[in-house]
């Protein structure tokens, strides 16, 4: 066959037509021939013009493919009217392997993921420039603003029709800014222009110390349009930018050049309201807050229209509005006045139809739907949908992140469809941990499951590996070094007890066993104050050396508690309110507790709490804005009005008694404890920056613990005051509060007898907030802080200005498993209790779970 | 060669019901077949392993892929039926997302509608029947939801009234009929009683004439004592109001 010669096709005379008698693909290893033969369109039995327009409707379509660096089509034999094709291609090459050249592990890391070139597939022209595209312009970027990048192809000798592709990227060095000079401006020197370029600065300037000075193309385009948009809020709506120029010097530096024209500076002249039905012109006046003779401000003005929570536009889309329109229009510009009239389209009222909840894979709808404020048969109402997103992602089911509403308004019939679009995240936390402490081995297991749903706990389908999907929480916990100290604890809360209001049940127990040495107490109580007369066992020092005396092991503190709370949303004075009230007994069983007020006997309290408190945050995890207070009161029968007890002279012999006496009386006068309790506390957060990053937190705290009778005044409930807030054993019977800068517990005063005996405490703090990724996955914020705090023994002591100052900074890490996590270094810039003469000075601080 | 051998291999392991093994070679052998004769085959078989799996996420997906690249392959109404089929079996409860519940449905229609003639059609409009009645019972929750929260923050039992009727709007052959059009006479009834004196009287009508099409629909239904009853304080309202 092949030596045949191949017939000759006149390319000048009239086509001729020939029926396709064979088609044959040469000079692939990889395809099918058949396949391949399908792609050209062309079949055994066609007939078509040779030369024509099919054969080159054939190539075409190779070419299209891609795959194919080379496509010939020929005719091997023309005989009676039928010709035999042969179709000849070369593939294109496959990619061995990609080299880069020049850079560092981590930055081939980003490349490749973004050049995105697998290994095996072609390689075709179109896909080297874009990565060279792709390179360039992501070093650009980061201010290597001559980086050159190389691509070259080479063989694979291993594998036929295989390449490398060997990418050598020379970055440079970065370019930096050497001059900014602006010329024609009068209105802002150069220094307040130079300050409105965010991103461009000069270097070498003390005033640039903490400011970025390399160039960057895409930054510096974005400060030309700050510049501009400086001179329109100041009434300069016809400054341009004459000209800029930007000259590259030899340093690696550049200069630039900023040309201005001015113009001049306008004012609003008379605004007129046309369109408007429903609300008078007057009153949408008064809430523009625009008036004739005010700077001409375009941002301002869009911004009292359309996108301040009160702004114009709003009034309309809180009612229902959601078709109406405001178009400002200029109608007349005389000297530096400019009248606007304000074309107003109400059109009708939507009604909201379907609420549709989508993306809640694990969360019930009705966890959902309960919150959402939008309901069907209601106005639409752009505050409400707003509302609503913020109390989805209060439940903590949902990536706050990624709440996307979608309004699918009809307005054929005037109704709206809002489609709340969830993203689930992980939301239950396991905290296991064990550590080797003081000789011995300290566990502790916690859960809490936030999304749990009892009513499937008998449902063995559910149990994947819980039952979810209710919005319940539940917390386990348990904690033991083995024969020292025991606790366990479980919570229950139900968020819509019934179903048909929000009104909360908590349910929760406890107990803990402490029993001769817990190292905790061991080391925080007796550092310093080993040897000190303590009851019977005065001058027992070096204590801390004879830990694991046995015959510790029967004296002992048993706390058991039970509580059930109750808390209700309110709606006056606003629906940010809510109330709490919870009902809570605790047991104390004591022997020979001697690192304590009362050191035997038995101590029953039963107490009542009420909490009002008014949260309004955006996001329980990074807030942004929205505040939350919260005022407490506990209090205890005051048994000591109705029980004829001779309360002073027991406690008489508390102090002066004997050891026997003592204990006796201590048993006696404590037994039904009694006190009230009042704490406040509130935060205020802020963001500061225009993309709502940077946050500002203020926060203050106080406490107050008060008796009914002087000679019955509470062991229990006290606060103690410094560290890092946590709790460590979870020591009942007193109310950790945090200080940082301080170490833990040490700005509590004691009474004369050595214990803690904080009864009222004052903490002040100030705190900015910067996330460095709000993942799901993983959102981690640093912090920095200020914090000033002091606790009292008495309310004579008690001086509010006399407070513990401190600042440092941190981290946080929210990990959806894991809770949160974080670390705070501290300075205490003055002297904590146990060492009175010199400054606390530099402390770290651990924190697991929500403190400060 | 060696990828023939495998190939014997992976559709030995397939007739055995060893999926876990055949899948693993023919995801292999895809990438290595693509575009000639046994890609099909493959494909197919691809799929049904995942399916025996249990891996209905990826089964219906391969399913899909094979009817959009051999669309005139014989196997075509089994995948099409699988596809649908597979999403169903991934349709979560009713108290979740349904998104899957919807594709079912598309993935079951578009089955209907091509192979109008296949044995298969009963079972595929079966089983759309249960997924749409999942539906329903999912708006019927929310309806009763609104019913539940009552007057809570404005007025839900318009709420529960438009989200019941908006149901029976888009499926009006549910077996949850005369649960929704109680809902919506007892709703409608309770929102007269809370009504302001303006629109108590026309709101009392409106339940009223609720009654009479719900009693004219299920007249042996099981919530007739509590129509009858909602009925007859209704009519004495509107008498009350009428001899004043």
């Amino acid at each position: 066959q092949s030596q045949e010669s191949e017939p000759v096709i006149s390319y000048s005379g009239s086509p001729r037509k020939y029926e396709i008698a064979e088609i044959e693909v040469t000079g692939i290893q990889n395809y099918d021939p058949k396949i391949l033969v399908n792609l050209s369109g062309l079949a055994v039995g066609q007939k078509l013009n040779v030369p024509g327009e099919e054969i080159s409707e054939a190539i075409r379509k190779y070419w299209e493919h891609g795959l194919f660096s080379s496509v010939k089509i020929k005719a091997s034999k023309i005989e009676s009217g039928k010709v035999w094709l042969e179709i000849e291609l070369l593939e294109r090459p496959r990619l061995s392997d990609i080299n880069y050249y020049g850079l560092k592990k981590s930055e081939i890391e980003t490349i490749s993921e973004k050049v995105a070139m697998m290994k095996g597939s072609q390689v075709t022209p179109h896909l080297i420039t874009r990565s060279e595209k792709y390179i360039t312009d992501y070093f650009v970027g980061k201010g290597f603003y001559n980086t050159e990048v190389r691509v070259v192809q080479k063989d694979d000798t291993t594998k036929a029709n295989n390449v490398y592709l060997d990418i050598t990227v020379d970055k440079k060095e970065k370019v930096k800014v050497k001059n900014l000079e602006f010329t024609g401006n009068t209105v802002f020197n150069d220094s307040k222009l130079n300050r409105t370029m965010k991103k461009t600065n000069e270097k070498g300037k003390i005033k640039n110390f903490f400011r970025t000075k390399k160039f960057i193309d895409e930054t510096y385009k974005e400060d030309l349009i700050a510049v501009i948009d400086k001179y329109n809020e100041h009434g300069y709506r016809d400054m341009v930018i004459d000209y800029d120029s930007i000259t590259r010097n030899d340093d690696n530096t550049v200069d630039i050049k900023i040309n201005i024209e001015e113009g001049r500076k306008y004012y609003l002249g008379h605004i007129a309201w046309i369109g408007n039905s429903i609300y008078p012109g007057e009153y949408l006046g008064a809430v523009l807050r625009l008036k004739k003779g005010d700077v001409f401000n375009q941002k301002l003005l869009d911004e009292r229209l359309f996108v301040d929570d009160d702004a114009v536009h709003n009034l309309y889309m809180n009612n229902g509005y959601l078709f109406s329109n405001i178009q400002p229009v200029e109608v007349q510009v005389y000297g530096d006045t400019i009248d606007l009239e304000m074309r107003v389209y109400e059109g009708k009222q939507a009604t909201i139809n379907n609420i549709v909840i989508n993306g809640n894979t694990k969360t019930h709808e009705h966890v959902v739907r309960r919150e959402v404020r939008t309901k069907p048969g209601q106005l639409f109402s752009k505050q409400e949908l707003i509302r609503t997103i913020r109390e989805l992602s209060q439940l903590g089911h949902f990536n706050p992140e990624n709440i996307q509403p979608d309004v699918q308004p009809n307005p054929e019939d005037g109704t709206v469809d809002l489609v709340y679009n969830l993203e689930e995240k992980a939301n239950d936390q396991i905290e296991l941990s064990g550590g080797w402490g003081a000789g011995m081995f300290v566990g502790s297991l916690g859960l809490k499951f936030s999304n749990f749903s009892v009513r499937n706990i008998f449902n063995k389908e559910a149990w994947r590996p819980l039952p979810t999907g209710d919005g319940q929480t539940l917390s386990l916990r348990a904690q033991t070094n083995g024969k020292f100290y025991q606790s366990y604890s479980f919570s229950f809360t139900e968020p819509w007890l019934g179903g048909k209001r929000p009104n909360s049940l908590t349910v929760s127990a406890y107990r803990s066993i402490q029993s001769g040495v817990s190292d905790s107490y061991s080391n925080n109580f007796y550092s310093g104050y080993g040897g000190y007369g303590y009851g019977g066992y005065g001058g027992y020092g070096g204590y801390q050396n004879i830990q694991f005396d046995e015959s510790q092991i029967d004296q002992h503190m048993k706390i058991s508690g039970l509580s059930i709370g109750f808390g209700k949303r309110l709606t006056w004075p606003d629906d940010w309110f809510s109330i709490y009230a919870e009902m809570s007994y605790q047991h104390y069983d004591l022997k020979d507790w001697r690192y304590f007020i009362m050191q035997n006997g038995v101590s029953q309290n039963l107490h009542f709490k009420l909490m009002l408190s008014r949260n309004s945050i955006d996001n329980p995890l990074y807030t942004r804005r929205g505040s939350n207070f919260t005022i407490g009161v506990e209090f205890t029968p005051p048994y000591s009005a109705w029980i004829d007890k001779d309360y002073k002279g027991l406690y008489n012999y508390t102090i002066t008694g004997d050891e026997e006496t003592s204990k006796k009386a201590q048993e006696q006068l404590y037994d039904l404890i009694e006190y009230h309790k009042w704490t406040t506390q509130g935060s205020v957060f802020t963001p500061l920056d225009k993309a709502e990053k940077l946050v500002l937190m203020g926060k203050f705290e106080m406490g107050f613990l008060g008796y009914y009778n002087e000679y019955v005044r509470s062991p229990y409930e006290k606060f103690m005051l410094g560290g890092d807030g946590m709790s460590g054993y979870s020591m009942y019977g007193s109310q950790t509060v945090g200080l940082r800068g301080y170490e833990n517990s040490s700005l509590t005063p004691r009474n004369q007898y050595g214990s803690y005996d904080g009864n009222m405490y004052n903490k002040l703090t100030l705190e900015m907030r910067y996330p460095l990724t709000l993942q799901p996955s993983a959102q981690v914020y640093a912090l920095a802080f200020l914090e000033a705090g002091n606790a009292w023994s008495d309310f004579q002591d008690y001086s509010p200005f006399d407070l513990k100052r401190s600042a440092g900074v941190g981290v946080r890490i929210f990990l959806p498993i894991f809770g949160l996590m974080g670390i705070d270094w501290g300075y205490g810039f003055d002297s904590d209790l146990t060492n009175p003469n010199q400054v606390s000075g530099s402390q770290f601080h651990f924190v697991i779970g929500q403190q400060f | 060669t060696d990828y023939e051998f495998k190939y014997a291999k992976a559709m030995e392991y397939f007739e055995k019901e060893d999926f876990m093994r055949a899948a693993t070679l023919l995801n292999e052998l895809q990438g290595v077949y693509r575009g000639t004769d046994k890609a099909e085959t493959i494909n197919y078989t691809y799929a049904s392993c995942l399916y025996g799996l249990n891996d209905y996420i990826m089964a219906g997906h391969y399913y899909r892929q094979f009817v959009k690249t051999f669309p005139s392959s014989q196997r075509n109404e089994e995948c099409q039926f699988m596809s649908g089929y597979c999403y169903y079996m991934t349709s979560p409860k009713p108290r979740l997302d349904q998104t899957d519940t919807y594709n079912a449905i598309n993935e079951f229609q578009l089955f209907v509608n091509l192979y109008p003639r296949s044995e298969r059609v009963a079972e595929a409009n079966r089983l759309m029947d249960e997924l749409r009645d999942k539906l329903v019972y999912k708006s019927y929750l929310s309806a009763k939801l609104y019913f539940g929260l009552g007057d809570y923050m404005g007025n839900n039992y318009l709420s529960a009234v438009i989200a019941a009727q908006n149901s029976l709007k888009e499926f009006p052959d549910t077996k949850y009929r005369e649960e929704l059009s109680f809902l919506i006479l007892e709703a409608k009834y309770i929102q007269a009683v809370n009504s302001v004196i303006s629109k108590k009287e026309e709101r009392m009508r409106d339940a009223i004439d609720e009654y009479f099409s719900f009693i004219n629909e299920f007249p042996e239904s099981q919530y007739l004592n509590r129509a009858v009853k909602i009925y007859n304080d209704a009519a004495k309202n509107i008498n009350f109001e009428e001899t004043n």
